[in-house]
């Protein structure tokens, strides 16, 4: 044999000795490739005992390191049958963190499929602008009315306004419409001005290209809810004409949910030119949106205006404006307020400081005291990200978009959420074995009530990983006011099925 | 664990293996050599008899091993009651001592 297939060879049966070792149960794996490893050595030594080996001392080499692997399988079914993972351990903390982050993705998954939660963050993230205002008419400083007849909104566009930049009108009604709508009830139509989107600031509709006999129709708009409502959400809708009380008019997109802050709460938007409606409909009275000029802005106490119009004569007429821009605070920091004052409120629910042990002589390992500390933190982090999930869940289930309503169940929920498992982390902390972190059972009544408190009286519970007792007080006294773990040495080994690891 | 020091059904390869240790082949390796067993079968069934207390095991001192430059070696040895065993099986398999003679037999 040559002395590269003599390396080879010896190559091979090493990485079949380490294969094989890996089948031996882990507590043996050691033992056993130490053994093979020093038996192939002092077998090379038989076979070649001319440093030159034959063909057929390799193959007597390959079996031995071949039934290394029957060896092991062997040694595989004469283990006693190894533990139950400790996933399935009733009250392991494995178990513990699975269930937790089984619930928290649920609701994670369920969170992202709501769309209250992502036009909320949405609006949080694009906030609406400040200077846009819903004009009401006013007199003597009080506001009278919101709408507003189409004639003085005329009059105000044409003359120049000191207190606006651009000002857009819109004016509503119920409507039968049809086309591939699911639903033929009457939608609440708004015929707006042509530029109402560019005054309001949300994103410009998608202007689907004019095209074939379609060319010269009205342009709509679809409420983002009317689209998920009346046609699934299919894109398709886009370009597609649609028939509101026997007109027909061209769907060029879909306008975001913040619209909906606008009154009325159109299902469609049919966007009309100035001229166009004050042909058809001169008598309409509806909402007047305005941009205020830098000057404007300057005239705004809080979220509200008192300013003038002026007409084409000269006069001037009072008016009261007040903002479009509610304040959307977003999911995250509602959660983080809500949050902050969870902990604030811990300390009156629950004590950090529950147990004491009797450890003067036996202190738990580096490796279990930080496994407690991980543990605990991953507790308190999952209830953390519940409170976010869960609570946006329920408010935004509930209430299909943004809504004053929504937040406030949602802090509501999260406050709660996140006080209640914080208290439930500690707690369950508490009842866990500081060893092998699972739960105490086998709760047992020690003593009677004491008459002059001398006596103790209190529970007994006890790791089944045979590590420690846990006494709890049912009466706490000055000298055993609070739990305490009393750590089990060997001795107590016989009574537990599956005492290991200790210390 | 009960021994089996007193059971008299000890197998034939189990048997053989402990002739084999008596015999004075104290490696897993020279079990296998000399009752041409594999080691698929040696080592599972050695496992047994240390288990069951019929032979026990331990590793050469390893300064003896570094001073001779090559690897520490596991040996077995026979118990009290693997002796009793063998005995006992030596009756069940008469061929036993003439397929591994051990040296007091040898020298009769």
């Amino acid at each position: 044999m040559t002395r590269l297939a003599d390396v080879i060879l010896r190559a091979a049966h090493l990485a079949f000795l380490s294969c094989a070792s890996w089948l031996v149960p882990p507590a043996q794996r050691q033992e056993w490739r130490r053994e093979w490893t020093s038996e192939l050595s002092y077998a090379r030594q038989t076979c070649a005992p001319a440093q030159t080996l034959s063909w057929r001392g390799a193959h007597k080499l390959t079996c031995f390191c071949l039934g290394s692997f029957q060896d092991a399988v062997c040694l595989r079914r004469m283990e006693p049958k190894e533990r139950v993972s400790s996933v399935f351990e009733l009250g392991s903390a494995r178990r513990c963190i699975l269930w937790l982050g089984a619930i928290v993705v649920c609701c994670a998954v369920i969170a992202h499929y709501l769309p209250g939660i992502r036009s909320q963050n949405d609006a949080a993230q694009k906030p609406p602008n400040a200077g846009v205002i819903l004009i009401e008419s006013a007199q003597g400083g009080q506001k009278l009315d919101s709408l507003i007849p189409f004639q003085a909104y005329r009059n105000w566009t044409s003359v120049r306004q000191q207190f606006f930049t651009r000002l857009a009108f819109y004016w509503t009604e119920n409507l039968p419409a049809s086309g591939a709508a699911k639903d033929h009830r009457k939608w609440r139509v708004a015929h707006a001005s042509n530029d109402l989107f560019a005054v309001v600031g949300v994103e410009p509709p998608t202007d689907a290209a004019d095209t074939g006999n379609d060319a010269g129709l009205p342009r709509a708009v679809l409420s983002r809810s009317a689209w998920r409502r009346q046609f699934d959400s299919s894109p398709a809708v886009i370009g597609a004409t649609a028939s509101v009380a026997g007109r027909q008019v061209r769907i060029v997109g879909i306008a975001p949910d913040d619209t909906w802050r606008l009154p009325e709460k159109p299902d469609l938007w049919i966007l009309e030119s100035d001229a166009k409606m004050a042909r058809e409909s001169p008598h309409a009275s509806g909402y007047v949106i305005a941009q205020l000029s830098s000057e404007g802005r300057g005239m705004m106490i809080g979220d509200a205006v008192r300013i003038s119009s002026f007409t084409p004569n000269g006069g001037a007429i009072d008016l009261f404006g007040a903002t479009l821009a509610i304040p959307a605070s977003g999911t995250f920091s509602l959660y983080a307020f809500a949050f902050f004052l969870a902990i604030l409120a811990m300390p009156a629910v629950t004590s950090v400081f529950q147990s004491e042990s009797e450890l003067a002589s036996r202190r738990l390992s580096f490796r279990n005291r930080v496994r407690g500390w991980v543990f605990l933190g991953a507790k308190i982090g999952l209830v953390t990200a519940l409170g976010y999930f869960g609570a946006t869940d329920v408010a935004y289930g509930w209430f299909a978009g943004y809504s004053p309503s929504a937040e406030l169940l949602q802090v509501i929920g999260s406050f709660g959420i996140c006080l209640a498992g914080l208290r439930w982390a500690v707690m369950d902390q508490c009842r866990r074995c500081p060893v092998c972190l699972r739960m105490v059972t086998h709760p047992a009544q020690v003593g009677i009530a004491s008459s002059n408190f001398l006596g103790w009286y209190g529970t007994e519970m006890v790791c089944m990983g045979g590590h420690a007792l846990l006494h709890v007080p049912n009466l706490p006294t000055s000298w055993f006011s609070r739990q305490r773990w009393t750590y089990l040495d060997k001795s107590w080994d016989f009574l537990f099925a599956t005492a290991a690891g200790r210390f | 664990m009960q021994a089996m020091g007193a059971d008299p059904k000890l197998s034939h390869t189990a048997a053989m293996i402990l002739q084999a240790i008596h015999a004075g082949y104290k490696y897993g390796f020279g079990i296998m050599e000399m009752t041409g067993l594999p080691s698929g079968t040696v080592y599972p069934a050695m496992r047994r008899l240390e288990r069951d207390r019929l032979i026990r095991s331990q590793w050469e001192n390893q300064s003896i091993a570094d001073a001779q430059q090559r690897p520490a070696r596991k040996y077995y040895k026979l118990t009290a009651a693997g002796l009793t065993s063998l005995e006992a099986a030596r009756h069940r398999y008469p061929l036993l001592d003439r397929l591994i003679p051990t040296e007091e037999r040898a020298a009769r």
